[in-house]
């Protein structure tokens, strides 16, 4: 089977793209370029992986349930000793559905870019990077071994550092991107950790060997509950620091400094959800320590809440989303925490069809309003952009979790795990349920104020001449702006085919996308049953019945913070009104609760200071004493035994005969 | 005169198979003959038909030998000759070797105004003197070779002939190593008058079945056979000529010496220390000594050649001491092998990866030398990286394999051969080695200093403004070679460990 | 062996080898005109090829005999090239005398 070549074709586009700007757009005086070239060639790789990744999913289909496994080994990478690594890859049941996702949903944002990054400088770049994530991501969720993952983990961190900084003149947002990269590297630290254990453990890092172990019994039960335990925290941290949970999450917020189709691609759909994945696939393993298992849910409901409550308060309609995707996550890994890891799949599978839509649609909007992005400057665009308007009117109601759109499935299915499944905890149910009203307030605000009422700027003002205000969105200074609107009609407008298409594809995935996952007749589950053993007959505390009340629960709490919502926004007086009644509170949320500001007073400036000291003091006074005075001694040696070389041939001869002695007579001495 | 041992006739008789299996040895005396003749006729370029007539033999020889590496053992000539998978593998790199010397040589010999033909079949006869060293399982057959070898060699160092240093540099060569020669002839005269044989296998199987033939005869002939073998990969005490014949012969040539005479050596002094049965418990005291022996000679030679190293200016003499230092890390690599699992294909796999990173470097000083080989000083290197990007990347690269840095090929048979020392618990050796290795980075190192941290000089001599093609893509394939082994390793692994399983 | 030719005891020719090989060390070591060094070379061959004979002899083998003119041959080349060597380097530097080559130093 062609498996090598779903992570391939991306690689190749990365290499043509890079080499063509390179060699020829880094040349002084070299002409700018359109974005059609580079982009039609990243989008087809990427549209051809989909295809193949399309093919391998019928093909599994077509298997017998046991048989859900494609493997490929490419070569042997390292064989040291006992240690031997191979770079092989592997697609099951799980797999399969991720493929699927980033090389599908990949496609549908390249085609949008070309759109948004029209009028960049360097598209070639751009396109590069993009296609060299999606080479990353796949090798992650492709791998057949823990090192592979973790290749593609690192990978994708590589890119997002690139793509967020993409901008890179710009201070601020070269700092998010260095920002997302240490954040990940703390997590990664943890993870590296982790796999050392399960290598010390287990003997293999090769997932097939893996949970072969898992699954005998024999074994598991004569593994150190305490290692387990350490493993999958370490794991986890891992995880925090991708997935963006407490306490890592502070790189994605600041992330939205990048394009917004980076934004759609790599922190909605693909890259924050290599920690479920990573969880998922080693579900087992988790699955044996309670205590990992309950630290994942409070962090996971936890991280939902506090993203939550951040995001009422945010202006920037990217940030609402930055926060609304970390509070999603959440609930990803709430569901994981709860043992319904095929709910969290399930809710990343949802999450990225309206996640990206929305992301895709904000850029629409701001695209549309000539860089603006706060939505308190926004409204009434209902009427000007109306394709954008109904498609994220769909992703809106998805979120909120609405039936029969594709939110409402998943988030209640993790809501009912939680309530009423093996590891349920009613506490976390409450709080889950307090979040997903959260979730419809925000989203309503954020899609109230950007698209219904009146306009609160100034039409006129847009156009040819300016950019609006530009708060967060600056370009290469100068030169590229993809909206100078010399041409086109002035004042705000619908977006071009390219990116509105993507958008129509991804409203009608985010429809009918939820139906893989109906309660009780979820194909979803079954499909991942090889890889997420299902839960046993009985394990849930309540019935049937006990279920439906449940989801008509969520469901009125849900309509019931829209319409709140809804009723707030409609009067803007008295939303401003109220917002000045607790605005101690609002302060606090607008400024993400201080988080960074302690962050940075706690571990940045002291870790800064004993850095300046342990340099000054230790690193120059003692180490460089030391090594320089070796180097000393060494120069002074070689300057020693040059003097030997004199030159003549008769020293030379009689230094060999003198070796040639010495050591003989050492060596027969041994034998008399 | 009661029975004495006459000739064997089946030594006279090859089977069609045997002949096959001396393919690479008739490619190249073929082409050293046909370029011999070629090489008078007057009305032909004579620079280009030798320079194809070499390289069609060497490229020949080369397949053929490729082809070679995975076969059985077979024994040619009754056993004074062997064709298995150690020498297909030392034959493929001395071809290399050949190949690529000769396109680094091709325009350095316009430049001296010395394109004779000569020099190629010299070339061509040595190489030919390598391959039969790394076959050759009798130990008169190691001494010829050894003396086509070197013989070839000394002329060839000689070749500056209007040159003073170059004079000198062939007489010491000639006189020590000639020396060294004979040393190892009596030696062999020793070992023959104990054992009664010649052939090393033999000479094993006698010894393994009668423990009291290691006289101290015996073992005075052993050593001096393996001193002999010393002299030539220039151990510290025997390495005193190095450093002057480097310096003074023509700088391809150095590359060769470094390379491919080296690599002989060490295939013959591979196959001669097994065959003394050394690492087998024949005689714990004579071998727990002898151990004590390479030990010491093992860290002088890394010391000196690194310690030294360190206060050269002159380029091509700063590489000859570390060429001793890396004769060092291959003596480690010896000591270690008897008692590590992988025996010794780390030694197989340093050898080959040093032969391309050395053969590299002193391509690229080739193609930047002035007349005469002039201009290899450091400061005469400032700037390169502005003055031929492409040529200081390329060194940049040997450098970096030299000392051992990853991803490079110098990293990863570094540590493969220290981590079968470890394997052979020889901890103190590989603190040592690790140890002279760090010394060895600011050596290496410093030439990056100058080539992209410095400006260029005005009164540098003649740098060619363009770099010659064969010369260009000689470097280009070895860096290739570099980066490739450096991070994809266990190719290279996999088929030294093969080739040294049956030896 | 030693009954049918009694001949010469196998230690003191190879004793009365090792002196002669080691005078021609000697001589490589000591003597300072380059022609005298080449001489000391073939003096070590040939102690060299002695002792093959006699080993041969103390055997009954061929093999040392076949040996020897193995050797003589290399011998014969080595001093062809040596002697070719020594003409080139006389030409340039004008002497052959050990002690005032030493260009090549440090």
């Amino acid at each position: 089977m062609m498996l090598k070549w779903i992570p391939l074709l991306p690689l190749i586009g990365f290499t043509i793209n890079g080499f063509w700007y390179a060699l020829i757009q880094c040349r002084p005086g070299a002409k700018k370029a359109g974005a059609g070239i580079p982009g039609l060639i990243a989008t087809t790789m990427i549209f051809l992986s989909f295809l193949i990744s399309l093919r391998v999913f019928f093909y599994l289909k077509g298997q017998p349930e046991d048989a859900r496994l494609v493997e490929e080994h490419l070569f042997s990478w390292m064989k040291v000793g006992d240690f031997n690594l191979e770079m092989a890859l592997r697609i099951d049941s799980l797999s399969t559905l991720f493929t699927l996702v980033i090389t599908g949903v990949g496609t549908l944002i390249h085609l949008y870019s070309i759109g948004y990054m029209g009028h960049d400088a360097t598209p070639g770049k751009f396109f590069a990077y993009l296609n060299l994530f999606c080479f990353a991501m796949l090798m992650l969720v492709m791998g057949s071994s823990l090192p592979i993952l973790f290749l593609g983990w690192e990978g994708v961190g590589l890119c997002s550092y690139l793509l967020i900084g993409y901008w890179y003149q710009d201070t601020e947002k070269a700092s998010a991107g260095k920002k997302a990269f240490i954040a990940n590297r703390v997590g990664d630290f943890g993870f590296i950790l982790g796999m050392f254990l399960i290598y010390t453990h287990f003997g293999t890092l090769e997932f097939g060997k893996i949970t072969e172990l898992l699954g005998k019994s024999e074994f598991t039960t004569l593994l150190n509950p305490t290692a387990v335990t350490a493993t999958c925290l370490l794991l986890f941290l891992g995880c925090t620091g991708k997935s963006a949970q407490i306490p890592l999450y502070v790189w994605l917020p600041d992330a939205m400094a990048g394009p917004t189709p980076v934004s759609a691609l790599i922190h909605a759909a693909t890259m924050v959800t290599s920690g479920i994945y990573m969880l998922a696939r080693l579900n087992l393993l988790f699955s044996l320590s309670h205590t990992a298992m309950t630290v994942i849910a409070v962090i996971g409901a936890l991280t939902a809440l506090l993203a939550a409550t951040i995001a009422i308060a945010q202006n920037d309609i990217k940030k609402v989303l930055a926060y609304s995707t970390v509070s999603q996550l959440g609930y990803m890994f709430l569901a994981c925490g709860v043992g319904a890891y095929g709910a969290g799949v399930f809710h990343v599978i949802t999450h990225a069809f309206f996640k990206a839509l929305m992301f895709l649609g904000a850029g629409s909007v701001i695209h549309g309003m000539h860089e603006e992005q706060d939505i308190m400057k926004m409204g009434g665009l209902k009427s000007k952009m109306p394709v954008t308007f109904v498609t994220f009117l769909v992703g809106w109601i998805a979120i909120s979790g609405i039936p029969p759109f594709a939110g409402f499935f998943s988030k209640d299915e993790i809501l009912w795990n939680t309530f009423a499944g093996p590891h349920a905890s009613k506490f976390l149910w409450a709080i889950g349920l307090f979040t997903a009203m959260l979730t419809a307030f925000y989203m309503t605000r954020m899609f109230y104020l950007t698209f219904m009422g009146t306009p609160r700027f100034n039409e006129a003002a847009m156009g040819a001449n300016g950019h609006g205000h530009h708060d967060d969105h600056g370009h290469d200074h100068g030169h590229s702006d993809d909206h100078g609107h010399g041409h086109g009609p002035k004042g705000v407008h619908e977006s071009p085919a390219l990116m509105t298409i993507p958008l129509v594809v991804l409203a009608v995935l985010s429809i009918v996308g939820g139906f893989i996952g109906i309660p009780h007749h979820s194909w979803l589950e079954h499909w991942l049953e090889p890889v997420i053993p299902g839960h046993a007959e009985g394990a849930f505390s309540v019935g049937e019945t006990g279920e439906l009340v449940l989801m008509i629960v969520s469901v009125l709490a849900a309509a019931g913070a829209i319409a709140y919502a809804w009723k707030t926004y409609t009067n803007l007086k008295s939303a401003e009104a109220r917002k000045k009644k607790h605005a101690k509170l609002h302060e606090a949320l607008e400024n993400k609760w201080y988080v960074d500001e302690a962050y940075e007073a706690t571990f940045i400036q002291p870790i800064y200071e004993l850095s300046v000291k342990l340099w000054k003091g230790f690193d120059v006074g003692v180490i460089d004493r030391i090594v320089l005075g070796f180097g000393r001694v060494s120069q002074w040696t070689g300057q020693a035994a040059r003097t030997l070389q004199t030159g003549s041939i008769q020293v030379y001869a009689i230094m060999l005969l003198f070796g040639l002695v010495m050591t003989l007579a050492y060596l027969i001495k041994g034998f008399m | 005169m009661d029975k004495l041992n006459v000739i064997d006739p089946s030594f006279l008789t090859l089977s069609g198979d045997q002949l096959a299996l001396l393919g690479p040895y008739f490619w190249m005396i073929g082409a050293a003959l046909l370029a011999m003749i070629v090489g008078v006729i007057r009305f032909l370029p004579s620079k280009w038909t030798v320079f194809a007539v070499a390289m069609v033999g060497i490229l020949g020889g080369l397949f053929v030998s490729a082809n070679q590496i995975g076969m059985d053992r077979a024994d040619l000539f009754g056993g004074m000759m062997v064709a298995d998978g150690f020498s297909a593998f030392f034959n493929v790199l001395f071809l290399g070797t050949a190949a690529l010397s000769l396109c680094a040589s091709l325009k350095y010999l316009d430049k001296e105004k010395l394109q004779y033909p000569e020099y190629t079949i010299l070339l061509l006869f040595s190489t030919i003197g390598m391959m039969l060293m790394a076959s050759a399982l009798d130990l008169i057959t190691i001494f010829i070779a050894l003396e086509i070898m070197s013989l070839s060699v000394y002329v060839l160092v000689g070749f500056r002939r209007n040159d003073r240093r170059s004079n000198e540099a062939a007489m010491k060569y000639f006189i020590l190593g000639a020396a060294a020669s004979a040393i190892l002839l009596y030696g062999s005269a020793l070992l023959y008058g104990s054992t009664g044989t010649f052939v090393i296998t033999e000479i094993l199987a006698r010894i393994s079945a009668k423990g009291d033939l290691m006289t101290p005869v015996f073992h005075l002939g052993a050593w001096m056979v393996l001193a002999g073998f010393l002299f030539k990969i220039a151990s510290v005490p025997f390495h005193m000529w190095l450093p002057d014949v480097y310096e003074g012969a023509p700088t391809p040539i150095t590359g060769f010496m470094t390379t491919g005479v080296k690599a002989a050596a060490f295939a013959a002094f591979i196959r001669v220390f097994v065959a003394f049965g050394y690492g087998k418990d024949l005689t714990s005291a004579v071998e727990g000594r002898l151990h004590d022996v390479l030990w010491v000679l093992a860290v002088a030679t890394m010391f000196i050649g690194n310690v030294i190293a360190l206060t050269q200016t002159n380029l091509k003499r700063m590489l000859a001491y570390s060429t001793i230092a890396h004769t060092g890390y291959l003596l480690v690599g010896m000591i270690a092998a008897p008692h590590a699992e992988s025996g010794f294909a780390p030694v197989a796999m340093y050898l080959a990866v040093y032969t391309v990173m050395n053969l590299g470097a002193f391509a690229v000083l080739s193609v930047l030398a002035g007349r005469g080989d002039t201009g290899l000083n450091l400061h005469d290197l400032s700037g390169l990286g502005k003055r031929h990007p492409w040529l200081a990347f390329s060194l940049a690269i040997f450098l970096f394999s030299l000392a051992g840095i990853p991803p490079t090929a110098g990293f990863a048979s570094k540590y493969y051969l220290l981590y079968s020392a470890i394997q052979a618990k020889e901890v103190w050796l590989v603190v040592l080695a690790v140890l002279c290795s760090a010394i060895a980075v600011y050596y290496y190192l410093r030439v990056l200093v100058y080539m992209y941290m410095r400006e260029p000089q005005a009164d540098t001599p003649s740098a060619k403004d363009f770099t010659p093609a064969a010369a260009a893509f000689a470097v280009a394939m070895m860096v290739a070679m570099t980066l490739q082994i450096g991070i994809l390793p266990a190719k290279m692994m996999a088929i030294t460990k093969r080739v040294v399983a049956k030896l | 062996m030693n009954e049918i030719n009694p001949g010469v005891e196998p230690w003191l020719v190879q004793s009365f080898c090792a002196i002669i090989f080691f005078i021609g060390l000697a001589g490589v070591m000591m003597r300072r005109n380059i022609l005298v060094i080449l001489m000391s070379v073939e003096i070590m061959l040939n102690a060299v090829n002695l002792s093959f004979v006699a080993f041969s002899r103390q055997h009954a083998d061929m093999g040392g005999q076949m040996a020897v003119f193995f050797i003589i041959v290399v011998a014969a080349a080595e001093s062809a090239v040596g002697l070719g060597l020594l003409i080139a380097m006389f030409r340039t530097l004008k002497t052959v005398d050990t002690d005032e080559i030493r260009l090549l130093k440090e």
